[in-house]
């Protein structure tokens, strides 16, 4: 709306322009700081010694630098083996989505077929209803199958969860082709398969990428599903493993919030890799950027 | 079938016959092509999300408790038991004020956000990706984020409540404070989500429009009022729609904040359900609200969709 404004006016209020733009900077930094105080509290807190968390009046910045919460982390609670847990499920998950995905995302993008409108629908509505809904007849299937407290339960559940959004945001991204690319490979002889691997695949790369990051995040950020579903270290993952640092005497902030620190990394980390495509995988596919 | 056995014997001389039968193999191929190339993916979703909420409906037909094995069949018992409950009522007009308030803050403070950052200036990118972490935070973390700057002894709140001269507060103790601060948790995620939305929209918006306002010189209220918020309806819709959906999915940040209390004043839908469900035992109840729950969402969406239908084409009737 702004920028009409400004082509219009051209140079000459360009002194008006100074002071919007000002404008615009200190009320986006006083924003932005405020959306900031969680995240970079927890930061500060991760490294304080413990006189300074546990104290009743502000100290902005840590007088001392403290890794030792860091350490507890992993030597006096089961960190490791949160992230390593969470790290197998996380790519089993990213795998059978970009395995499965592909094919139903091209044929729900290429093909008019029977059923087309109900399969849309379906998938949409499984991205509505509340997991919770899920969980409870899932942990009961589960339990029958013995399969609570495997990685093969959790890697299955997170892929379902999953993949009605991988799908949906492949598919816009195979709509975008130009349809003559697959169109004359077809003519030629090549099988569908064929032409998913070898031209579409190729071709949506960056659609495949923000898919992969956005189940990752999904799956990282987890914790019903392994709350149900697993109830010992060996498959207990980082979001339930924060919940172990509620003691019953209290909360050890120290540890816990440099367990916080260690499980937002990634997430700080593919934000800046995906940011381009998180619009379009967050609404399905609905808005485009 | 005789298939087999037929194509034995003419497959052995006839080179013809059998490119026939491949092409007629690839016609096969062709035809089903779309249901096969779905059906891993159908396969996995129907046995894992459908097959479980069916489940659950049927679940919801029985007594079904935990520590029991008789699950004698009850009809709608447990549906009148969940709607009658006093409990159940007050939880679900909580987690419907609960979402038109998040929904308010998060519209109001992401369009204007949005506006602003929809104006070209000098670093722009950077605050975009920055404004986007917190809805990347997994909802635990930010829970535990707000549980910790909300502690009614050595929380920042308290700690700058202090500073300037206030009492401390008990945020997580008295109901009221309790809701405030689950609201906050709340839009602190939704926030960042909604307003990368309207982005999309401002950016996607139509010139011309408002090259036609300047020249008849609208203000920029008006412009924002009568052409900005009109031609971003769709976009707001689906926000709106995605917002609904999940403030009714609300779980992670109550059970790290609060656990539903004190009492029931922070408890939302599906905390409740996890309740009767994990600590309670009553399968059949918690099955009857999951029902009760996906009907609302999907009640509550209706208008929406209606509304976003004959929008769509009353502008098609315009242009």
């Amino acid at each position: 709306m702004t920028s009409q404004a400004r082509t219009s006016r051209g140079f000459r209020f360009s002194g008006r322009r100074l002071a919007e733009d000002t404008a615009t900077y200190v009320v986006l930094s006083v924003v932005l700081l405020i959306m900031m105080t969680p995240i970079l509290w927890l930061i500060l807190t991760s490294i304080r010694p413990l006189v300074e968390i546990a104290s009743t009046r502000l100290i902005l910045i840590p007088r001392r630098l403290v890794l030792d919460n860091y350490l507890a982390v992993f030597r006096d609670y089961e960190m490791a083996a949160y992230l390593q847990n969470t790290l197998i499920v996380c790519g089993g998950v990213i795998a059978s989505n970009m395995v499965i995905g592909p094919p139903a995302a091209y044929a729900m993008s290429r093909y008019r077929f029977r059923g087309e409108k109900a399969v849309l629908f379906g998938l949409v509505f499984m991205r509505m209803i509340p997991l919770v809904a899920v969980i409870l007849p899932l942990f009961i299937i589960f339990s029958t199958l013995r399969l609570l407290n495997s990685y093969a339960a959790l890697i299955i559940a997170h892929t379902a969860f999953k993949l009605p959004v991988t799908i949906w945001l492949l598919r816009a991204f195979i709509t975008d082709l130009p349809r003559e690319l697959d169109d004359s490979a077809r003519v030629d002889g090549a099988s569908p398969l064929g032409v998913i691997v070898r031209i579409v695949i190729p071709l949506i790369k960056p659609g495949l990428a923000a898919t992969a990051v956005l189940a990752f995040l999904a799956t990282w950020n987890d914790l019903l599903v392994t709350l149900v579903l697993s109830n010992t270290i060996k498959t207990e993952m980082v979001a339930l493993g924060l919940t172990k640092f509620v003691l019953e005497y209290g909360v050890a902030w120290g540890p816990l919030t440099a367990a916080g620190v260690l499980m937002f990394i990634p997430t700080v980390v593919f934000v800046f890799i995906a940011e381009r495509y998180l619009v379009r995988g967050l609404t399905m596919g609905a808005v485009k950027e | 079938m005789a298939g087999p056995a037929e194509n034995r014997i003419i497959g052995i001389e006839s080179g013809r016959e059998r490119v026939s039968l491949r092409s007629r193999l690839d016609a096969w191929q062709t035809r089903y092509a779309p249901y096969w190339l779905l059906l891993p993916a159908l396969g996995i979703i129907g046995a894992v999300l459908l097959y479980p909420l069916v489940h659950a409906l049927y679940i919801s037909f029985l007594d079904y408790k935990l520590a029991r094995s008789a699950r004698p069949f009850v009809g709608l018992g447990n549906y009148i038991e969940a709607m009658t409950s006093a409990s159940f009522g007050t939880v679900l007009v909580q987690n419907i004020i609960f979402a038109v308030v998040c929904i308010l803050v998060e519209f109001t403070v992401a369009m204007s956000t949005a506006l602003l950052l929809n104006r070209q200036f000098r670093g722009r990118a950077i605050y975009r990706v920055f404004f986007l972490l917190p809805m990347l935070t997994a909802p635990v973390l930010a829970g535990f984020n707000w549980r910790w700057i909300f502690n009614d002894r050595f929380g920042l709140m308290n700690q700058i409540f202090i500073g300037v001269g206030l009492a401390p507060q008990a945020w997580l103790v008295e109901p009221n404070l309790a809701r405030l601060s689950i609201v906050i948790a709340t839009v602190w995620q939704g926030i960042p989500f909604v307003m990368i939305l309207m982005l999309a929209g401002l950016q996607a918006l139509p010139q011309p429009p408002f090259e036609a306002a300047i020249v008849d010189g609208a203000t920029a209220w008006q412009r924002l009022r009568m052409l900005t918020l009109p031609l971003m309806r769709p976009v707001i819709a689906v926000a709106l729609a995605l917002r609904i959906i999940d403030l009714f999915r609300v779980f992670d940040v109550i059970y790290i904040m609060t656990l539903g209390g004190p009492g029931h004043a922070t408890e939302l839908l599906p905390f409740y359900i996890y309740r009767a469900a994990f600590s309670q035992s009553q399968f059949g109840l918690a099955s009857a609200l999951s029902w009760i729950t996906v009907f609302i969402t999907i009640v509550l969406l209706i208008p929406l969709f209606l509304n976003e239908r004959s929008g769509a084409e009353s502008e098609k009737l315009n242009t």
